[in-house]
């Protein structure tokens, strides 16, 4: 696996503020990445230096690229969806069509009106005229028409019904992904996005405090429903996270011998919703 | 370059109102204005009684010795076609001149307005981020509105200038035949369009040049302003011409800057260009050079700005 991203001790400010503390991570080609952190952890920020949106400090490569050099050449092979509402209102969508066929290389007008047949979005409306939902349909079929390497998506479903927010990740992961092109989708909506992913990274004030592939949770992470009884002596094993359930308790434990656990109760794999919880308090306290 | 094309089309797309509606409906007014002059038969000038008459009568009098403008403009003609030739030409020249001035007037509002947003709507409404996620370089982007300004709005204007004048001109002729005056040798004849027409492009080709600087800061003020751009674009210059005539006691930016700003104009005054000769001058002039310089510099300041600049 080759990464298509590396990151090196990226820093971003803006005044005071610094959104960005150095952080690193590499994204692999043909992986599906989560990023997930809370509101202002620097989400955005992180994808935008990726892409030469915002200026920052240290080491960025984007296919062997620096972002803040050669955006036009990355945009050759990255696509980009932020949350709703940056395609130009004044826009038809059949000019966007032209538009996107008269300076990308790598897009395919026949793919983006066979996707917009299966919507309700006519050649001839202005993006004004589109609902939220439909904004963001549109701006999918366009960039699922584009051959890239890599899809950045950030917060793509925010504000949407739950209804465009499933046939969202469905096209995606049906029509698009294919083993091949890498995705990375901020998000704190972490329920949604779970089985998607294959790797997951937490971000939270401008640091990564966790980045690990899924298929590696389980053997980081166990969550034990613990009777009352064993609850103290499980509380020796440290846990990172305790939660109340029906008369149980859920420990969640990082790094601690399964046999062990299994003494106290029923063993099972944190979900991701759990898993940012443990880590955010973790951080914070 | 390949990209240059829709990037033209795009810039036409968002700003078809200012840049073909705008000199459409100036053009279809100023026509509209001289064939009621020439077709309605009002009465101007003079001193109007009333003689009331009979007070319990109800015929009021109106009484007037001014003249239908028909009749004025039949005189004028026939008077124009007894002037010697240069004077025909001048006369002419003046009038193609004037009925173009509103267009070419509101051009150079519209390449402002257009310019001063061009850099600055999209930050505002976010949809940078959709236009910088394409794979056009800054350098492209700025190019393309550049010559959507410098290129695009001014040949359109200029056709419309045509049309107003081809309008004018047949407006005229008709009230010639009228007026028992030749048509060729009062009006076309010393219109020169083959002539004329070649002058009036090259002189706004030429104005895309000499304007340089005033664009190149104009599309600046637009990448940088984070609010408000026109409030920078007049306090700017007016601080360094201020500056510079307290501290220097000089005048010379200011002369730069209005000197620039102001458009290159045809006609027989002597700070109008009154024809190829003065063209050739002015391109070749020292203050031309430096018109070039500078807007070259800022327009790669602008580049390399854009290559930063956010959403606000």
């Amino acid at each position: 696996m080759t990464a298509i991203v590396e990151a090196n001790g990226v820093r971003k400010s803006f005044g005071d503020f610094e959104a960005l503390r150095g952080i690193d991570f590499a994204i692999e080609s043909g992986s599906i990445v989560g990023l997930i952190g809370p509101n202002g952890a620097g989400k955005t920020t992180t994808l935008k230096s990726m892409l030469g949106l915002c200026a920052f400090e240290g080491q960025l490569h984007v296919q062997g690229r620096d972002p803040r050099r050669e955006r036009h050449q990355i945009m050759e092979s990255v696509c980009f969806i932020a949350d709703v509402g940056i395609l130009p209102r004044w826009l038809r969508v059949d000019q966007a069509m032209d538009y996107i066929e008269g300076v990308h290389p790598n897009f395919s007008r026949s793919r983006a009106e066979e996707l917009l047949a299966t919507t309700s979005i006519s050649a001839t409306q202005r993006i004004q005229s589109l609902s939220k939902g439909m904004v963001t349909q549109l701006h999918l079929a366009l960039v699922m028409a584009i051959d890239v390497n890599l899809l950045v998506l950030d917060e793509p479903t925010l504000g949407l019904d739950i209804l465009y927010r499933k046939e969202f990740y469905d096209r995606l992961l049906n029509d698009y992904y294919d083993g091949d092109k890498s995705i990375i989708i901020s998000t704190h909506q972490v329920e949604e996005i779970e089985a998607l992913l294959t790797h997951l990274i937490f971000i939270d004030r401008g640091e990564i405090i966790l980045d690990i592939a899924m298929d590696d949770i389980a053997n980081r992470f166990s969550e034990v429903l613990i009777h009352p009884d064993k609850v103290e002596q499980a509380r020796q094993l440290n846990p990172i996270y305790e939660r109340d359930l029906l008369g149980r308790k859920g420990l969640l434990f990082e790094d601690q011998d399964p046999d062990q656990l299994a003494k106290l109760g029923e063993i099972h794999v944190p979900g991701i919703a759990d898993l940012f919880v443990a880590k955010m308090r973790g951080v914070r306290s | 370059m390949y990209q240059l094309p829709i990037l033209l089309k795009r810039e036409f797309w968002e700003h078809k109102g200012i840049f073909l509606y705008f000199p459409l409906t100036i053009s279809a007014l100023v026509i509209t204005l001289s064939l009621l002059a020439a077709l309605v038969n009002v009465n101007v000038g003079g001193d109007v009684t009333i003689d009331a008459g009979d007070l319990r009568g109800r015929d009021i009098e109106w009484q007037s010795d001014s003249r239908p403008l028909q009749d004025i403009y039949l005189d004028q003609l026939q008077q124009l076609s007894r002037q010697d030739a240069r004077e025909r030409e001048e006369f002419v020249v003046k009038l193609l001149t004037s009925v173009s001035a509103p267009i070419r007037g509101t051009l150079w509002f519209v390449i402002f307005y257009y310019l001063l947003g061009s850099l600055y709507e999209d930050r505002k409404d976010r949809s940078v981020l959709f236009w910088k996620s394409m794979p056009v370089s800054d350098a492209m982007t700025v190019l393309s509105k550049l010559l959507a300004a410098a290129i695009v709005a001014p040949a359109i204007a200029f056709l419309f200038i045509l049309v107003t004048q081809i309008s004018i001109l047949v407006i005229a002729s008709v009230m010639s035949i009228n007026a028992d005056v030749s048509v060729w040798s009062t009006l076309w004849g010393p219109a020169q369009l083959y002539s004329y027409w070649p002058l009036l492009l090259a002189v706004l080709a030429l104005q895309a040049f000499w304007s340089l600087p005033i664009y190149g800061f104009v599309m600046l003020v637009s990448c940088c302003a984070r609010s408000v751009p026109l409030i920078w674009l007049l306090a700017v210059p007016a601080v360094i011409g201020l500056v510079e005539a307290m501290l220097m006691s000089g005048d010379r930016f200011a002369d730069f800057f209005l000197g620039h700003l102001v458009p290159l104009s045809i006609g027989s005054d002597p700070e109008n260009l009154r024809g190829w000769s003065d063209l050739v001058d002015i391109s070749f002039s020292v203050n031309m050079g430096l018109g070039l310089l500078v807007g070259v510099a800022l327009l790669f300041a602008t580049i390399r700005l854009r290559g930063r600049s956010d959403e606000i």
